[in-house]
């Protein structure tokens, strides 16, 4: 599974940070950011999928 | 019908159904939308749309397909107009009835509209967006009312479009009613560096027209303002009118407990309609922001499918809005009166981070371009840490 964000869309609520800190990261740009190239470990897909949902701005997408 | 119901096809009213089928909740599940759009990023408009010119397919939050394929039922341009809490019947402008095991309340607010003008723009939809958009191409005059969030957006889009921009606002500064004379006085600076003219402590009278083909709008100590576009972002009202003799509790919104369960079994609200106490706070809040909405529409969806051990929404609020490259962010209850402690102030990028305080503990925080202090300070909020902790970590105190 693999994870991507929509830069643009993001407002900076960090609510991805609070829930995956080791899969996201906050960009100087006031926008997250991925850690790595966001391919996600087996073990870490549902929490992968409840950041993503939990993004308010929708800029979280799962590619599975 | 067995199943939930819900009124509102927004966020509030989507993240609610796509909150219960995550859930796994496998009765049906029905929205009843007036509007005639699938649901859209209403933040968007102000800001991709409106100021970078983006298209209408770009803010749609949800296609048909989605919505099918999560068992969904949105009956758009269907507008419900009378709720009986004893027979669990929603009725629909033909006076169709439907019934419900759950109710969703979830119909937004409106704009607040401006006494005795005629003529103007409200921002609510995608349709004001796009005919906003039209209205502000080119080298026009463009005079908006209000300096909040929605006109210091649309000012600050105006101006990326070459308009040139007048903001009257009553308060002393934009914002300034929320948070204070300080940071309003920044606010009102990254107007003016843009070249946008502010006229601030005055109110308008009227909105006619000019005699010229345009408007004329005249201000309470009779100053005329002739432009060719006039806009009001004077805030909203929660939109309840349909919920009129339901005999819900509907004072400011639909008022709810902790649980947003509202004043009748099996009735909940979600989004800008609810008001309802947030514990961490110790205060009843109704809350206009696009957050909110999908928090509160996660914990409604926990709360019908688990009634026996509800959640209690307590979040810490927050807001953000993008204006002239600039990213504000407005996290927990800040107020004019609190005390304001100015904890980061960079004139090199433009940042500022400020600290409301009321009696001895951190109530809430603004920030202009300072997201990484923001998260800080949302967690902060969210343990309700004492402030000189807060203090020592942030920064310097000055
Ligand atoms: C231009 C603009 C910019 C914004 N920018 C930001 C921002 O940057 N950050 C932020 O946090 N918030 C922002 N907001 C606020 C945010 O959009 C709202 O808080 C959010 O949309 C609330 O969602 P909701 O689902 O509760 O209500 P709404 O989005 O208002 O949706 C309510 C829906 O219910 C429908 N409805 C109403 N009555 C009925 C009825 N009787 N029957 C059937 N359907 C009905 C309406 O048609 C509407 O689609 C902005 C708002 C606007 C207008
Ligand atoms: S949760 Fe979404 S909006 Fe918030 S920081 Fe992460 S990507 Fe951005």
């Amino acid at each position: 599974m693999k994870l991507f964000i929509e830069v643009e869309k993001c407002c900076g609520f960090g609510e991805c940070i609070a829930l995956a800190p080791d899969l996201f990261r906050m960009g100087e740009d006031n926008r997250a950011r991925l850690i790595g190239a966001g391919t996600v470990d087996q073990a870490d897909e549902e929490r992968a999928r409840t950041a993503a949902f939990a993004c308010p701005a929708e800029a979280i997408g799962v590619e599975e | 019908m067995t199943g939930v119901l819900i009124v509102g096809g927004s966020i509030a009213g989507v993240r609610t159904a796509e909150g219960l089928r995550r859930l796994s909740y496998e009765g049906g599940i029905t929205i009843l939308e007036a509007g005639p759009d699938l649901p859209y990023d209403r933040p968007a408009l102000s800001k991709q749309l409106l100021a970078a010119g983006e298209s209408a397919e770009s803010v749609m939050l949800r296609s048909q397909a989605d919505l099918d394929k999560a068992g969904i039922e949105l009956r758009r341009g269907c507008r419900a107009v009378g709720l009986d809490v004893e027979a669990r019947t929603v009725r629909l402008a033909d006076g169709a009835l439907i019934d419900y095991s759950d109710l969703v309340i979830a119909t937004g607010s409106a704009p607040r509209k401006l006494p005795a003008a005629h003529g103007v723009h409200y921002l609510r939809t995608l349709r004001d967006a796009l005919d906003l958009r039209d209205a502000i191409e080119g080298p026009v005059r463009v005079v908006v009312v209000g300096a909040g969030f929605i006109g210091s957006e649309v000012a600050a889009a105006a101006t990326a479009r070459s308009a040139s921009v007048t903001v009257v606002e009553p308060y002393a500064f934009p914002l300034g009613r929320v948070l204070g004379d300080l940071v309003g006085k920044r606010l009102a600076r990254l107007h003016e560096s843009k070249g946008v003219q502010l006229i601030l402590g005055r109110s308008v009278r009227e909105v006619g027209a000019d005699g010229a083909g345009g408007r004329r709008v005249v201000l309470d100590d009779g100053t005329t303002l002739d432009c060719d576009v006039v806009v009001v972002g004077i805030g909203a009202t929660p939109r309840t009118g349909w919920l009129a003799g339901s005999g819900l509790d509907v004072a400011d919104g639909v008022g709810c407990d902790e649980f947003c369960h509202a004043s009748a079994p099996h009735v909940f609200a979600a989004g800008d309609v609810a008001r309802w106490p947030n514990a961490l706070f110790a205060e009843v809040m109704r809350i206009e922001h696009w957050t909110n909405a999908v928090e509160q529409a996660g914990v409604v969806a926990w709360n019908i499918v688990h009634p026996d051990k509800p959640r209690a929404y307590a979040p810490v609020p927050y807001v953000w809005s993008d204006q002239y490259g600039s990213r504000l962010q407005i996290v927990g209850r800040p107020r004019a009166d609190d005390e304001v402690r100015i904890v980061l102030d960079d004139p090199a990028d433009g940042s500022l981070v400020a600290l409301y305080v009321r009696d001895r503990r951190l109530a809430g925080a603004f920030a202009l371009n300072a997201p990484s202090q923001t998260l800080q300070l949302r967690r902060a909020l969210a343990a309700r840490a004492p402030l000189d902790e807060i203090m020592a970590t942030i920064g310097v105190e000055y």
